[in-house]
């Protein structure tokens, strides 16, 4: 306050004293070193408490300046080092040519000198690996396949685009791993297949934390997070992408923001568009329908297409007094999916059933830095979803792999089963606290908040009249709430070499069913149902930097929580029916890794490797017999494994990656404890099938400037995805021979693109798989072969 | 299922044999709670196994195995997630080649073949879940030759309905059915339902119904629920083991005498109330008037876990004389899994019989079916699915030419009263029977046309002096002779 208050009986002496003598002004322009203006860069006169940005032509003024031996000039513009200078003005007008360096626009080609973001996070006390994304922006890449790209990382499709997804962060997956967006854990937010289909443009980076969870990605993430963090630039931008691939593929991305000219407000629209027809081919048997002779043929897919879209709008004001940060958006989302078959197998193709799902988020977000002189900073969150899906199978006809009718089954069975027009409706309240206390320089607190409350009822008026004499069990409301909490003390020593972190977590369910329904086994007499589940949480991570941070040696351990979702405790009220004893999925995870990196005459290298351990308690798994299913704690699984990553760049524009993942998956269950599951002693710690465990990458680009113009880049890439193969079930049972199996696959993938100077516009052309090799994530559940890819991004940027 | 009768009778005509060179298909389901799936394994050892037998040699196949079963030196097996038969070849070192598939059209919902009934080497018929057909299969060219039209039987209010189970005499097929609604929680109606179709037309004759039982077997297995006895009358059991929840049974046995087509008013056994009032599935005839049944003990039952009578161990057999109506529990048993684990095979003079006991405790035990004691004699891993002779290195032993296609089979033996010749043949045509003594005079012949798989030739024996006699069917293409004693 004392400073403030300094500052401000200055700028009144300032405003006297500039009417009382004569006055100066500082004109400039400022420019590249490649000689190109450039607009936006903020000049500061800070004794004189003066700014200004540079127009479109790089120029600036700043006049009425009181008369002074010097200024301190300090221009800085993102992307760029900052300048500072001390200017002597003779008369009353100075007029500067400033060059600002670049600091990083093409990682490939030049040379990095301050830490990115994406080197700051992996270079902390956690086990993550940082995907910056821009670098890749111009590419026909989606945000699924960077995550597949990278090491540890490895997300299975049961098809094309839009397609079921299974993400697995070393060998933990599905429901054990969380996604958020800047920070905001996605659970029923209407994302319906994930968030791997949001378009990269609109992404900055990718987190992916491996077996530990910070405490401010506040979700009961077994065996980690991932993280899209979304681009939040501070200038006005417009960028446009559109990529056109392959089997009537679309994807459109449009990402803008307007800031007002002294940078504290901004509004934004964004959005995208997804479509495929994803008409590939794959095997499909063919029936004679007198004879039965079958025939297997290629047969196109008929019924897969799949439509996303959603469009955002947020306005906010940035760098006041009493808010660094205040944003709210509005989000409109939905999709639109075809089902070709079931989801275990492709033998039967489905020609009507769909899935549609529409929503609408709101979102407020407040952040503050500047609390108790500066030592608290606290960021909250508010968001409210809406949304509704539905689910459409209500044809009884039966399809055969050329896309004809051939029959038409029982009036009450649609596709997949019983007939369904099911409409799902879910409220979704949350909200987040969190909150770093900046105890000393080197001491800091984190403590985070989380509440997500969701409200859920059907509709399935369909149902009801064919199953259930006209009485719909999907009306029952289904009321959960999940709160996390989490604490966090950061500790640095040794300036900075050392980082520990420790946290303690606490997680809690409740879940509440409140009237009756279809729910079998609960009657009225038993309503209302309340489940609360809760468990604590731990975790301690260190990092030190040696050698003047070329090398970082981590070791971290969370005990990590993952509790019942509604669905796992309530059921789906017709197969699977409640588990209210259902306990928590728990897990204790160790990392053991190191980063190194070196520069020299040879060129530049980076080093990474992790040795992890997980083991598994009480995983949930749905048991199927001959009437129902139900979700049971019945497995404990342990893996051990390794992952690691070598990129080197011999020359600044020759990129080299490799990365590989071993993980060694074991089942250790308890084979006393529940016989109903089959868990037979024989497989005790035997390999658990269906399960990739050797997986790898490697990646080559050049990225050439200058081709035509001045820094202008051609980038050529080949990219090299293997996956040793594996087996269905238990390697100890069968002739190797007759094993079922996903075979072991080489995926080939090439690319060019060119971009203009700074990213303003570029054109790409990529073919995935060229080789049209087959390629399965499941078994005998082909994804498709080659495609074709032409993408155009047109960035406009204006300060 | 009627395969399982000429099983037993092949077994007992050679029980005089030595079996270390018989080869056995053997098959058992492991779980795979990772994937929810399920998955087969299928091998043909030579020789019965001693101790324990893994699946390191076995064939994989993915997905559950429904049934499978053995004709000749070839084995079939029928997938549970699809409506496809596997036929693979046995080798003489039990090495299985598969030789060729056949799909069926699926049904409406949980397609897999509901039943197959192998009659001899070139013909078997099967039925896909959910469609309403026989399918008739020419196994040597595993195509379908022909089908009989059950489509008048479907009924659209019961959309799980399904013909179930099949067997034949006489030119005739008897067809299993049952009809349930409610989908995924079956309301099963309270009746037996047979089809009576003609195999020498391939049409369905009539439908025939009885309310003390309801549905024929289980709807979606292996279990046997149909057989024929030595003197041709046909059993039909009913089922109350899924009842979905409406309470509804008994579970007990009607009869289609020998010469009618209609049930027997004036026979039922309640196997509920026989077997202690438990619920009861499955019959398995060991001839000479036993049969064993399973039968569900609530006490078994984990009332924690709602699955655990569909999954768990909680089934015992029990031995019926079906004559006198005595009931014992097979004792010193473990509880069992009983969907799976009818079949109870002839070796030697005792049977071999699957379980699937607590903590996949699988093994094949031998039962003693006069003393009604079992001990366990090879441990499995995955739930057993039967053992089945494989008809390689004895059929010279039996008599019988591998070019002939007669399998002949006098039951009892020795006989007292009456003579029972059962004829398998695979063609239609005439065969002549005659009745020999050791000095070779024929004593008595007679033809009889061959217009079923299987054809029971029944005459009075009582005034035939003691002593040991010849019986020979032969065709025009085959000839076998069986020995029998007259006490």
């Amino acid at each position: 306050m004392k400073l403030l208050l300094h500052v401000f009986i200055y700028c009144l002496f300032l405003l006297f004293s500039g009417g009382l003598f004569a006055q100066v002004a500082i004109n400039g322009v400022v420019k590249s070193n490649l000689g190109e203006a450039l607009p936006g860069a903020i000049v500061v006169l800070k004794k004189e408490n003066r700014t200004a940005a540079t127009d479109e032509n790089g120029q600036f003024s700043i006049a009425n300046l009181p008369v002074a031996n010097s200024y301190g000039v300090a221009i800085t513009l993102l992307g760029y080092e900052s300048y500072t200078q001390k200017v002597v003005v003779v008369g009353n007008e100075a007029q500067l040519n400033i060059t600002l360096k670049e600091k990083r626009t093409e990682k490939r080609a030049v040379e990095i000198t301050a830490k990115t973001e994406e080197q700051r996070i992996s270079q902390g006390a956690e086990t993550v690996t940082a995907i910056d994304v821009r670098e890749v922006q111009n590419r026909s890449i989606t945000t699924q396949e960077l995550l597949t790209r990278s090491s540890g990382v490895r997300v299975r499709e049961t098809g094309g685009l839009g397609s079921f997804t299974n993400i697995s962060i070393n060998g933990i997956s599905g429901k054990q791993i969380k996604f958020f967006i800047d920070g905001i854990p996605l659970e029923n937010t209407g994302y319906g297949t994930g968030i791997i289909n949001l378009p990269v443009n609109l992404i900055d980076r990718i987190e992916v934390y491996k077996g530990i969870t910070p405490v401010y990605l506040g979700a009961d993430a077994l065996g980690g997070a991932i993280n899209i963090v979304s681009n939040k630039d501070v200038f006005s931008y417009a960028d446009f992408s559109y990529e056109r691939s392959t089997y009537n593929t679309s994807r459109l991305s449009v990402n803008t923001r307007a800031l007002t000219k002294s940078k504290k407000a901004f509004v934004g629209l964004n959005g995208y568009y997804n479509h495929s027809d994803n008409d590939y081919k794959i095997d499909g048997e063919i029936q004679n329908t007198t004879t039965f002779e079958t025939d297997t043929i290629r047969a196109r897919r008929f019924h897969d297409q799949f439509t996303s879209y959603s469009v955002q709008a947020e306005a906010g004001v940035l760098q006041q007094k009493w808010a660094n940060q205040l944003v709210v958006s509005a989000n409109a989302i939905g999709y639109e999916k075809d089902l070709q078959h079931p989801f275990s197998t492709s033998r039967i193709p489905y020609g009507m059933a769909r899935i549609y799902e529409q929503g609408m988020r709101y979102e407020l977000k407040y952040r503050i830095d500047s609390l108790l002189q500066k030592k608290l900073s606290l960021s909250t969150y508010v968001g409210f979803y809406t949304v509704t899906s539905r689910f459409l199978d209500t044809s009884s006809n039966v399809y055969n792999w050329l896309g004809e009718v051939e029959r038409r089954k029982n009036f009450k069975l649609g596709e997949f089963g019983p007939k369904h027009d099911l409409f799902s409706f879910t409220n979704n309240l949350s909200a987040r606290v969190n909150a770093t206390y900046r105890i000393t320089k080197n001491n800091s607190l984190n403590l985070n908040l989380i509440s997500n409350s969701i409200l859920q009822r059907g509709r399935d008026t369909l149902y009801a009249r064919l199953v259930n004499k006209g009485k719909d069990i999907y009306v029952t409301p289904q009321y959960v709430r999940k709160n996390v909490a989490g604490l966090a003390y950061q500790l640095n020593l040794a300036k900075d070499k050392l980082i520990n972190i420790v946290a303690l977590k606490y997680y809690r369910i409740d879940t509440r069913i409140s009237e009756g329904g279809g729910v079998i086994s609960l009657t009225a007499d038993t309503l209302p149902v309340n489940v609360s589940k809760q468990n604590y949480g731990f975790s301690e991570a260190i990092r030190y930097a040696f050698f003047k941070e070329h090398l970082f040696v981590k070791a971290n351990y969370e005990y990590a929580t993952r509790l019942p979702d509604q669905f796992e405790v309530l059921g789906d009220r017709v197969f699977i029916i409640p588990n209210t004893n259902l306990n928590p999925e728990t897990s204790n995870n160790y990392n053991f890794g190191f980063q190194a990196n070196a520069k020299g005459r040879l060129g530049k290298l980076n080093v990474e490797a992790n040795r992890f351990y997980r083991d598994t308690r009480n995983n949930i798994f749905l048991v199927i017999s001959q009437a129902f299913a139900q979700y049971q704690n019945i497995a404990r699984v342990t893996v051990k494994g390794y992952d690691g990553e070598i990129s080197y760049a011999p020359l600044p524009f020759i990129q080299l990656k490799v990365n590989a993942t071993f993980q060694d998956i074991r089942n250790r269950s308890d084979t006393t404890v529940v016989q109903t599951a089959g868990i037979d002693k024989r497989y005790f710690n035997a390999r658990l099938p269906t399960i990739p465990y050797y997986f790898g990458n490697a990646e080559i680009g050049f990225a050439i400037p200058n081709i035509a113009i001045a820094k202008d880049v051609l980038q050529v890439y080949y990219t090299l995805n293997y996956i040793q193969q594996f087996y269905i079930a238990f390697d100890i049972d069968g002739i190797e021979a007759t094993k079922a199996r996903v075979p072991e696959q080489y995926l080939q993938h090439a690319g060019i693109a060119y971009s203009l100077p700074r990213n303003r516009a570029g054109v790409s052309f990529e073919v995935h798989n060229f080789m049209d090799k087959r390629a399965f994530d499941n078994y005998k559940i082909e994804k498709p072969g080659r495609t074709f890819h032409v993408k155009l991004r047109y960035f406009l940027s204006k300060y | 299922m009627k395969r399982f009768l000429s099983l037993s009778i092949f077994a007992i005509a050679c029980s005089s044999l030595s079996y270390g060179q018989q080869i056995y298909g053997l098959m058992t389901k492991t779980g795979s709670f990772v994937t929810g799936n399920n998955t087969s394994y299928l091998q043909a050892p030579v020789g019965l196994p001693v101790g324990s037998i893994d699946n390191s040699k076995s064939t994989e196949i993915a997905g559950t195995g429904n049934i499978f079963t053995t004709k000749g030196n070839t084995l079939y097996y029928v997938n549970f997630n699809e409506p496809r038969i596997y036929k693979f070849a046995v080798a003489a070192d039990g090495k299985l080649t598969k030789l060729a598939d056949l799909l069926l059209p699926d049904g409406d919902q949980l397609p897999h073949i509901v039943d197959m009934l192998i009659v001899d080497e070139k013909t078997a018929y099967a039925m896909s879940y959910n469609v309403f057909r026989v399918f008739k299969i020419n196994l040597e060219t595993m195509k379908v030759s022909g089908t009989i039209d059950l489509t008048s039987l479907e009924k659209t209010a019961y959309e799980t309905s399904t013909p179930e189970e099949m067997i034949i005499r006489d030119g005739k097929m008897y067809v299993g059915m049952w009809y349930g609604s409610g989908l995924q929680n079956a309301l099963v109606i309270d009746t037996a339902f047979v089809a009576v179709c003609d195999l020498s037309t391939m049409k369905l004759e009539k439908m025939i119904t009885d309310p003390r039982t309801l549905m024929v077997g289980y709807g979606c297995s292996a279990i046997d629920a149909m057989f024929m006895d030595e003197v041709g009358d046909i059993y039909v059991g009913g089922s109350d083991l899924i009842d979905g929840g409406q309470g509804i049974g008994p579970g007990g046995l009607l009869r289609i005498k020998k010469g009618e087509t209609t049930f027997d008013k004036s026979y039922f056994l309640n196997l509920d109330s026989l077997c202690g009032n438990r619920k009861t599935l499955g019959t398995t005839y060991l001839g000479n008037g036993i049969m064993y049944t399973m039968a569900q003990y609530p006490e078994a039952i984990n009332i924690t876990n709602p699955l655990s009578r569909y999954l768990d161990a909680t089934m015992k057999h029990w031995r019926i004389n079906l004559v006198t109506k005595a009931v014992d529990e097979l004792e010193e048993m473990p509880y069992s899994k009983g969907l799976f684990f009818s079949y109870l095979t002839k070796v030697g003079d005792k049977y071999i019989m699957p379980v699937g006991g607590p903590n996949n405790d699988n093994a094949f035990w031998e039962l003693d079916a006069t003393t009604n004691k079992a001990v366990k004699k090879i441990t499995l891993a995955g739930e057993p699915f039967g053992l089945f002779p494989i008809n390689k290195n004895i059929t010279a032993d039996l008599g019988q030419d591998k070019n002939l296609q007669v399998q002949t089979v006098v039951f009892p033996n020795p006989v007292r009263d009456e003579l029972n010749v059962l004829i398998a043949a695979t063609a239609t045509g005439t065969a002549t029977i005659r009745v020999v003594n050791l000095m070779g005079q024929t004593l008595f012949t007679t033809q009889r046309d061959i217009n079923s798989p299987e054809i029971l030739f029944t005459t009075d024996a009582s005034t035939l002096p003691v002593g040991v006699y010849v019986v020979e069917v032969s065709t025009a293409t085959a000839k076998t002779a069986v020995r029998w004693v007259k006490e």
